[in-house]
């Protein structure tokens, strides 16, 4: 069996060897090698010599190189490069990015959602009384591809207990979260608010960006001002608060406005949220 | 009779779908079913075979699996699908066609339906 | 050794070859992702800082100048003209890993300036170019002059810099600058001023230098008042001579300040 096996085999090999792209070459050598086996023993079951039937076969089989040239016809190598080419794609592509996350060092630290206005008084002590108010205002608008929206709004009154000089007795502010959202990932935060952005409350009171201001008293002023705080893939927020509000406005609307683009969200003081 | 090679080049396509339409078969099968329905006439050479029906399998005429075979051991199977059997009609009508017009030609007779 | 089970087909070549590709693309996004979305020329990264700045407005690009190399980053400072609304710079890096495109890291790395345009004729403002004052020597500081002056092919431009008394520096004497640029860029003319070096960094100069740099940032442009005498920004002339040496135009305007 073993000598028959090799010259079969070299007559698979040689027939094989004209198919350009290897990694197609053993399949097809296998089943032209099983073809000669069967054929083979079906002679030797007819009772011819091993020797014989050996010689029988290779000679139905026919010349090995012209069988060879008929399958590299069928058996084009385009696709074979093609698929080798791909997988390199793939490795290379996950090489690099090891590279790039290792130099940057993936920082994720700016990600998720912090819980917001962490770090200021919620409780009423005995020189000032403290009432927060949670508002729910239902406004959007968009600017710029931003879709801007208030998450979270808290009215924060407070009241001191014995009165003041050269002060007024309370104290009036609202501090939210503004949310700009962005369909594309690679948008980037709209940083650029924060300078223009501005408030008008019913009363017709200004509320200029802090940092249109030329200077700042001691005293509490009419202003807006913010931070960026934490992002997701397509969402940013910014932590912002409009301070030493007019006790008599019933709305305040935050605007921004210049070369462009434009939006207002509109705050309703009147309606009652929950109570902190 | 021995028969020219040159007229059994062009019939290798039909012979083998006609071979597999009625079952699936692996290679040597088809070549020792040839030879039995033929009477030993058709001795197609062995290596040829496989050339015809890797091109059929890529042309979607055949399917090819892996399955056991009678004698134990795991053979490569052809078997027609249903682009093949549209095939081999079609080259059946041609052969008749053909065969007709050469009889029609030889036998010096007109063709029948004249 | 006998295989009782059929082997299932392995899919087509085609299909693994489109699964691969698919992969790669995936992968590649995510690299092009962690690097930080790198813009493909520093205009493109323009285009993304204004989106984020706001304004729906997007800048002509009148000059588009290196530099300084930066930790082996180019850079490039890119004066900007918004038609008669606005002009301003924009400094960006090639910062991304494997420095492969520029403003990567959602622009945190660079840096819009804008100042409206004034009604005088030209617009005068000062950048302290990018990277900011990163205390390598031969610092510089640009000044753009905007104008609407065709005809010209240069440009002087004269200030002079007094310092408030607020200030309180023992030399406070006003300090004159006079400038000369050549025509290098359509609709802008650029002049450098080195700064005070290392051993004059106590004088008034760099005191009053800075600040007219700051005149761009719209958080540091408070100082002015302070800075400077009459509470104002400085006020620039700007001699424009055309091609046979004639003056063709003279303008005072003051130095812009950022617009908000």
């Amino acid at each position: 069996m073993k000598s028959n096996r090799l010259a079969f085999q070299s007559w698979c090999s040689r027939a094989a060897a004209h198919i350009r792209f290897k990694a197609d070459r053993p399949d097809v050598e296998q089943e032209l090698l099983e073809h000669m086996e069967d054929h083979f023993d079906a002679l030797v079951q007819e009772g011819l010599t091993a020797q014989e039937a050996e010689r029988q076969t290779l000679a139905a089989m026919g010349d090995a190189d012209e069988t060879g040239a008929a399958l590299a016809k069928v058996h084009k190598p385009y696709l074979g490069w093609l698929y080798v080419a791909a997988k390199w794609l793939v490795a290379l592509s996950a090489v690099l990015l090891l590279m790039v996350s290792c130099s940057t060092g993936m920082d994720f630290s700016g990600y998720g959602f912090p819980e917001p206005f962490q770090g200021l008084a919620t409780e009423s002590d005995e020189t000032y009384r403290r009432e927060i108010t949670y508002l729910y205002p239902n406004c959007t608008d968009k600017c710029n591809g931003y879709t801007f929206s208030l998450p979270v709004v808290t009215h924060r009154r407070g009241t001191w207990v014995e009165k003041q000089e050269n002060m007024p007795q309370t104290y009036e502010a609202v501090y939210f979260v503004l949310e700009a959202a962005h369909p594309l990932p690679w948008a980037g935060s709209p940083d650029g608010l924060r300078e223009s952005i501005y408030a008008v409350d019913s009363e017709g009171n200004l509320y200029p960006s802090r940092c249109q201001k030329v200077s700042h008293s001691d005293y509490e002023e009419r202003e807006v001002c913010g931070n960026p705080v934490g992002r997701t893939l397509l969402r940013y927020r910014f932590q912002m608060w409009i301070s030493t509000l007019d006790p008599d406005a019933e709305w305040v609307e935050l605007r921004y406005g210049r070369m462009g683009c434009s939006f207002a969200l509109r705050i309703d003081l009147t309606e009652g949220g929950d109570a902190a | 009779m021995q028969i020219d090679k040159s007229l059994m080049a062009g019939s290798t396509t039909l012979l083998v779908l006609s071979l597999l339409s009625d079952g699936e078969k692996y290679g040597y099968q088809m070549i020792a079913e040839l030879a039995r329905r033929s009477d030993g006439t058709f001795q197609l050479r062995e290596g040829t075979l496989y050339p015809i029906l890797h091109a059929l399998e890529k042309d979607g005429r055949v399917k090819s699996f892996r399955r056991e075979a009678e004698n134990g051991r795991e053979r490569k199977y052809y078997r027609i699908t249903p682009a093949g059997l549209e095939l081999l009609q079609d080259k059946t009508e041609e052969w008749r066609f053909f065969s007709e017009k050469v009889n029609a030609v030889v036998q010096g007779c007109a063709p029948v339906g004249a | 050794m006998k295989r009782i089970h059929v082997k299932p087909k392995p899919l087509p070549r085609i299909a693994r070859i489109a699964l691969c590709v698919l992969a790669a693309a995936v992968l590649l996004f995510v690299v092009y992702a962690v690097s930080g979305y790198p813009a493909f020329s520093p205009e493109q990264a323009l285009r993304r800082a204004e989106r984020r700045a706001l304004i729906s407005m997007h800048g002509e690009v009148l000059a588009c100048e290196p530099q300084m190399l930066y930790n082996g980053n180019a850079t490039r400072l890119l004066a900007v003209e918004y038609g008669d609304v606005a002009a301003g710079f924009y400094g960006v890096s090639q910062n991304g890993p494997l420095r492969l495109g520029w403003g990567a890291g959602s622009g945190s790395g660079d840096s819009l300036y804008l100042f409206p345009k004034s009604a005088d004729g030209v617009t005068v403002a000062a950048c302290p170019g990018y990277p900011r004052y990163m205390g390598f020597p031969e610092e510089t500081l640009v000044i753009a002059a905007f104008d609407d002056v065709p005809e010209a092919v240069r440009a002087e431009l004269s200030f002079t810099l007094a310092p408030s008394a607020s200030l309180g520096y023992p030399d406070a004497a006003p300090i004159s600058y006079a400038l000369s640029a050549e025509r290098e860029h359509e609709g802008v003319f650029l002049f450098s001023l080195a700064t005070p070096e290392e051993a004059d960094k106590q004088s008034s100069a760099n005191y009053l230098l800075e600040p007219l740099a700051e005149c761009v940032d719209p958080w540091s442009a408070q100082i002015i008042p302070g800075t400077f005498a009459d509470g104002a920004p400085p006020v620039a002339t700007v001699v424009f001579y055309d091609a046979s040496g004639n003056a063709v135009a003279t303008i005072e305007t003051a130095f812009a300040r950022a617009l908000v």
